[in-house]
């Protein structure tokens, strides 16, 4: 009867192996855990299955054309930790899988995916919800070649002090906000984010929720304020900008290059798409709700904004602004850092749509029925922030429409209201403070003008 | 005993069925994946993890089969593609990785040969050191293909480029660097999508082309055609010695309805870019 037993269990241990070994993948439930299988399996893809598989420390590749895939949803418990980590390797492929933080332990300040000085890593399907913070819910740092597509990022946003103590020469405060960021690239070249979708439905901007979390109170003050520091705000123990962080931000002053953001879809972000690169093509894109559309600044050239659609945003559909960031190019033996030019410009507006300007969710907060502030604009163009910014030029904004969705009647107390503008006009260009932009040339728009006119300077017939 | 026996059975048995409950069919199983592709035509054939040698070309001729999964596939036959799908219809190919092994790089052959097939969908593979005029992903006289998230890396290899024919016209041969990434002749409604094309082995250097001697003539015709470069040739050295595309479609009149989109080509070694970013 041992003998029996003996050889029963050699049967199935055969058999199991037999069978684990047939269909020749390697799954991650063979193994003690996710980390476990991907350390025993360098180099190679990593089924996860079905469930939930709890960690409490950041999953972790470093080893060329590894990766995981599989329908597995990662929880990480531990919000100390990130919730996966690709670093200093290539080829890696993450496909499929979703990963969260559970319930009580959403908000972090770590990255959700990260991805640190690699190259050619692949992010494709995968699902991200519920990583909360400014941190990223993917974020990637010194890559090369990096794809994310076709994911999902949900709830990305918690309450954060922003604190701009530093640098003291421009700020010296720090308030309550909300920051979160759903993809977050700084000093990546060649980066494609493609048809994914960026979306916050934990976080609504509404006046009450302000109110209850505190938001926009100014919680510290330097004994000396620098010269970008908002002086009402602070007296006032309030500022307006307590949502921050965007849905997509590509980043890094001067050392951002060549990326591709399209096909995305936003929804109520702070900021949709923030630019601070160089060649930059954003295409087809879609941001529903936020206070703005998309910006360039601090030194983005050469971006190519085609083919979008901006709606339900209150202070800005399509920014562009040379930031206290932006400098000519200098002397490299005085400049270790930057000195390559990092200027704004040489950008192309063209065929997209901005409606509904004015009837987002932070309407209460940034404009009004009289539109706001005159700068408060579906389409802006800035001066600089700083004096010795150079200014923003060649910009061609063309083929676009702004459209006044009050005209064809909104419903109030559900009947139709025909409403004026809500904004006061279609394209701001700053025309006084220095450093203004140079040679804007605008040409075959619909433009509908705001409660002020199509734009604050005289516009050749379009 | 007996009873252990059933029970040895039934476990056997409720396993095997779990696991054919996986429904996957798996390259592993069978002794080739061309064992596999024969052994069950128009069905998607699962290829596990690791380096899958092969020294023929994989064929795929049957309606909606194809191929997926995380392995990789080597072809050490230089003679040979890495995988025709030819005469067929609904073919789909999914995030395998294809390439060649050092030493037996550059090919005259294609990659991914495609041919008289309609249908076909390329997704998320990677073709690496396929290296030649052949192309990585080659197109020919097909309808409704789609090669999108593909990911191509160093398709070019020294190639003597031989202009000797159509005579009246040209007239000469010269070293050159060629190689294509996608390439497409007389192909219908073909979409390229979100592709990278990148080439990190060859870099256009002149310390390069010195030592490789592009440029060079090499074969000249007793008689110049029309377009032939009299300098040059007289010279000895062309400065056009870079030849190829990371995507090319044509057919000269046969080619329509093409949509190449969001792909994203790269010359320079990403090694260097990725360490001035650092």
């Amino acid at each position: 009867m041992r003998v029996t037993k003996f050889a029963v269990a050699g049967f199935l241990i055969a058999a199991g192996t037999a069978l684990a070994a047939k269909a020749g993948q390697i799954s991650s439930a063979d193994y003690a855990s996710i980390q476990a299988a991907i350390d025993a399996n360098p180099g190679e893809m990593i089924f996860v299955a079905n469930g939930r598989h709890e960690i409490d420390k950041s999953l972790m590749i470093t080893t060329a054309n590894a990766g995981l895939y599989g329908p597995g949803t990662i929880v990480q418990k531990n919000v100390n930790e990130c919730l996966l980590r690709i670093m200093q390797t290539e080829g890696v492929r993450i496909e499929g899988l979703t990963f969260t933080r559970p319930e009580g332990a959403t908000d972090t300040t770590q990255e959700g995916v990260f991805i640190r000085e690699s190259s050619n890593v692949t992010l494709d399907g995968i699902r991200i919800i519920d990583n909360r913070g400014p941190g990223g819910s993917i974020s990637a740092y010194k890559c090369a070649n990096l794809t994310i597509r076709d994911s999902f990022i949900e709830n990305y946003k918690s309450l954060f002090i922003d604190d701009r103590m530093k640098p003291e020469d421009l700020y010296g405060y720090a308030f309550q906000s909300i920051d979160g960021t759903g993809i977050k690239a700084f000093h990546n070249t060649g980066i494609v984010i493609r048809g994914n979708r960026v979306v916050e439905s934990h976080f609504i901007p509404s006046k009450e929720n302000v109110e209850k979390l505190g938001l926009g109170k100014i919680t510290k003050v330097a004994e000396k304020l620098g010269r970008l520091a908002p002086v009402q705000d602070i007296k006032a123990g309030y500022t307006s900008n307590w949502h921050q962080g965007s849905a997509i931000i590509v980043g890094g002053l001067g050392h951002s290059n060549f990326t591709i953001i399209a096909e995305n879809y936003i929804e109520n972000a702070a900021q949709g798409i923030d630019i601070h690169a160089d060649n930059v093509t954003i295409s087809n894109n879609i941001v529903n709700g936020g206070i703005m559309g998309m910006k360039a600044m601090h030194g983005s050239r050469n971006v190519l904004i085609e083919g979008n659609q901006f709606l339900n945003v209150d202070l800005w559909g399509i920014m562009l602004m040379p930031g206290a960031g932006s400098h000519p190019a200098r002397s490299q033996k005085e400049n270790p850092e930057k000195f390559e030019a990092n200027n704004d410009g040489g950008t192309i507006i063209a065929n997209n749509i901005i409606s509904n300007f004015g009837y987002g969710p932070q309407r209460w907060n940034w404009g009004g029925k009289d539109g706001g502030t005159t700068t408060q604009s579906p389409i802006a163009l800035m001066g600089g922030q700083l004096a010795e910014n150079p200014p923003l030029k060649d910009v061609l904004i063309m083929g676009n429409i702004v459209y006044d969705t009050g005209r064809d009647g909104v419903i109030e107390n559900g009947e139709p209201t025909v409403e004026g503008p809500r904004y006061q006009y279609a394209l701001y260009v700053e025309q006084t403070k220095e450093p203004k932009p140079q040679n804007v040339i605008v040409r075959g728009n619909i433009f509908n003008a705001g409660s002020k006119g199509v734009a604050n300077f005289e516009l050749p017939a379009q | 005993m007996r009873k252990t026996l059933i029970a040895i059975a039934g476990i056997m048995l409720s396993a095997g069925t779990a696991f054919a409950a996986k429904g996957m069919i798996s390259s592993a199983d069978y002794d080739s994946i061309q064992a596999a592709i024969d052994a069950n035509p128009g069905e998607m054939v699962f290829v596990p993890n690791g380096r899958h040698e092969i020294e023929k070309s994989l064929m795929i001729t049957a309606k909606n089969s194809g191929l997926y999964g995380p392995g990789t596939i080597v072809q050490k036959n230089t003679e040979e593609c890495l995988l025709r799908i030819t005469d067929t219809d609904g073919v789909r190919i999914e995030g395998l990785t294809f390439t060649r092994p050092e030493g037996a790089t550059d090919t005259t052959q294609a990659g991914i040969f495609i041919r008289d097939a309609s249908n076909i969908t390329v997704d998320g593979v990677r073709v690496i050191d396929n290296r030649g005029p052949g192309g990585s992903i080659d197109c020919h006289l097909t309808e409704s293909v789609t090669i999108r998230d593909c990911y191509i890396e160093n398709y070019k290899s020294l190639f003597v480029d031989d202009r000797m024919e159509p005579a009246d016209l040209y007239g000469y041969a010269f070293q050159s660097i060629d190689g294509t990434g996608i390439k497409a002749l007389n192909n219908n409604g073909i979409t390229i999508r979100g592709n990278r094309v990148v080439e990190k082995h060859f870099i256009p250097t002149k310390e390069n082309v010195e030592r490789l001697g592009l440029g060079k003539i090499t074969k000249v015709g007793e008689k110049l055609g029309r377009l032939a470069p009299l300098e040059d040739i007289k010279a000895g050295y062309t400065s056009n010695w870079h030849q190829g595309s990371a995507i090319v479609v044509a057919g000269l009149g046969h080619a329509r309805l093409a949509i190449v989109a969001e792909t994203m080509w790269r010359t320079r070694p990403r090694a260097s870019t990725f360490t001035q970013t650092m």
